[in-house]
């Protein structure tokens, strides 16, 4: 069985513009079953119109969806929940009125879990949408996609106003409903809970896919050598040549190369340039994410390998 | 899919209600009052008044076009910010569509039933012209006919707002008016040209179908501003109805979240 045959979600060549603006271009990824899938990217990188043109909210210009093998139906809506960006709940309908017009909507809603979930988000269901706090609407949108216990969540910034505690519970329904079995597909700016849940990613930059795998074995083939000389960081040159740099970062007696592949080579070249003190860091998913989209990071805390 | 809609068009049925029930409260309070100061002077039993069926239907007709304005934009208050919520139900554009315009359907007959039962009922009785009000034979056709028209309105509101995001409500609040004007003037005496214009620009306009009666002894003579044979207007009136209908669910269709 090969990938493709085991992908429950697999996106090929999708296009997209919007007037001369190519939103996305050529993206393609597959999203094993069972599997959590972090889609990353700055603000504009694509990630919103991609879930809308896998969920046909908008036409994409090129390229297909395969859902469980098949192209999108409206009967595959019966098991798939989206969770939108913004807020697409109804201001003048209650909590209420929200889970009884998703109980009539979906065969497979679970009042127990819709009310399990409306008490853990400590959302009062008697108040209209609007009355509640961007947070709390947040909590009910993903209230209402997590109680049709669906086999696949696409879930766009699910965490946006949530407090850390509620953020924490949503990471892990996300863990339980992909233990499950449910594939989850999810964008975030929050890295690091995207580390945390997802065992796939993808990075999107201006409408492209410039990186994607399994988060492990890229956090494996991605290492940062870290110098420190006295009393100041030189310039290095040569590294910039060399392909498996990705980046480097200078900050005053620090040297930081961002390294593909085997750092042995880089390491014993800055050796060479005779550093107080040489280490090799694993990159974590931030990294990776800075060094794929081209932004030059802050100085960032150093990791142990 | 419908449960959302059927909120809307009951929490709009609900303040209808409550409208009439004040006006026949007030009504009532007047009448009352009038009374004890010697001042109300109910018709007496007379044979030769009559208050056709047709008449009162033409009144809920016109009362049923308000909720017709409103809930013509229901497909649009979907493209408010709505459509992700809305197009992720396990049902296909066409199929919700249909289902919202259903249920608006429902409400704009309930709201004509609301007029009959709640407003033009209480109010004959409470003046004592209740007993006056005959069924003619073709009662059943009147019904229909007067129930075309906010029908055949809605469809023309959701045709002209599915597409639109945000500015719906302004669209219909400001159609209204020159779909009465247009036929006002359809039937008004202008120079030919100009008359042949409006009254051809008229046969599009739903509000230009208004049925108007002439009541005289014999009781209520029918007739409508385009002049055309009533069977005409009425197969004419259903056409646009289905038109619009169409019109609307292929820019529903069209649209992208």
């Amino acid at each position: 069985m090969n990938s493709s045959e085991r992908a429950v979600i697999l996106v090929k060549n999708l296009s997209k513009r919007y007037g001369r603006i190519e939103a996305i271009d050529d993206v393609s990824f597959e999203i094993p079953r069972g599997s959590i899938f972090g889609l990353l990217g700055t603000n504009g990188a694509g990630k919103t119109t991609t879930f809308k043109c896998m969920l046909g909210l908008a036409r994409a210009d090129r390229g297909r969806v395969e859902l469980d093998g098949a192209p999108l139906r409206p009967k595959t809506f019966e098991e798939l929940a989206y969770v939108p960006e913004t807020n697409a709940l109804y201001d003048w309908m209650t909590g209420n009125d929200h889970l009884e017009f998703t109980r009539r909507s979906f065969r497979g809603y679970d009042a127990a879990r819709a009310r399990a979930l409306i008490d853990t988000f400590q959302i009062d269901p008697t108040r209209k949408a609007a009355k509640l706090s961007k947070g709390q609407q947040s909590a009910l949108a993903l209230t209402l996609a997590f109680s049709i216990r669906p086999r696949l969540l696409v879930l766009d910034e699910p965490s946006a106003g949530l407090d850390p505690l509620h953020q924490r519970h949503v990471l892990d329904l996300l863990i339980d409903a992909a233990a499950s079995g449910a594939t989850v597909l999810l964008s975030s700016h929050q890295i690091g809970q995207v580390e945390r849940a997802a065992d796939h990613v993808a990075i999107l930059h201006q409408g492209k896919i410039v990186i994607q795998g399994e988060v492990d074995q890229l956090k494996a083939n991605e290492k940062i050598v870290e110098a420190t000389f006295d009393p100041r960081a030189p310039e290095l040159r040569e590294l910039e040549a060399d392909s498996s740099v990705r980046r480097i970062v200078r900050n005053g007696r620090i040297v930081r190369a961002f390294v593909r592949g085997n750092p042995d080579e880089v390491a014993r070249r800055i050796n060479a340039a005779a550093p107080t003190s040489i280490r090799v860091l694993d990159q974590n998913l931030e990294d990776i994410f800075v060094t794929a989209v081209g932004v030059q990071a802050s100085a960032d805390p150093a990791r142990e390998a | 899919m419908y449960y959302k809609e059927l909120l809307r068009v009951l929490r709009a049925l609900k303040n209808m209600a409550i409208l009439y029930v004040v006006i026949d409260v007030v009504s009532a309070a007047l009448i009352i009052a009038a009374d004890a100061q010697g001042h109300l002077s109910l018709p007496g039993p007379s044979e030769h008044v009559q208050i056709p069926l047709a008449i009162l239907f033409a009144i809920c007709s016109f009362a049923a076009l308000f909720p017709a304005t409103a809930y013509g934009c229901s497909l649009a208050a979907e493209n408010d910010g709505h459509l992700a919520l809305a197009w992720t139900k396990p049902a296909s554009r066409v199929q919700y569509a249909l289902t919202v315009m259903l249920v608006d359907v429902v409400g704009i007959l309930a709201a004509f039933a609301l007029t009959f039962v709640l407003l033009l009922l209480p109010q004959l009785a409470m003046v004592g012209m209740l007993r006056y009000v005959s069924a003619g034979p073709t009662l059943a056709l009147e019904a229909l006919r007067q129930l075309a028209l906010p029908l055949a309105w809605f469809a023309l509101c959701q045709a002209l707002t599915a597409g639109l995001r945000g500015n719906a409500r302004m669209v219909v609040g400001i159609s209204m008016l020159p779909a009465f004007v247009l036929g006002a003037l359809a039937s008004a005496p202008l120079p030919g040209a100009w008359h042949q214009a409006f009254h051809t620009l008229a046969f599009i306009d739903p509000l230009a179908y208004f049925v108007g009666f002439e009541v005289s002894d014999g009781g209520a003579r029918t007739s409508n501003l385009l002049t055309v044979a009533l069977p005409l207007a009425d197969a004419m009136l259903i056409g646009l109805l289905v038109v619009y209908a169409a019109a609307a669910i292929f820019q529903w269709r069209r649209l992208e979240a």
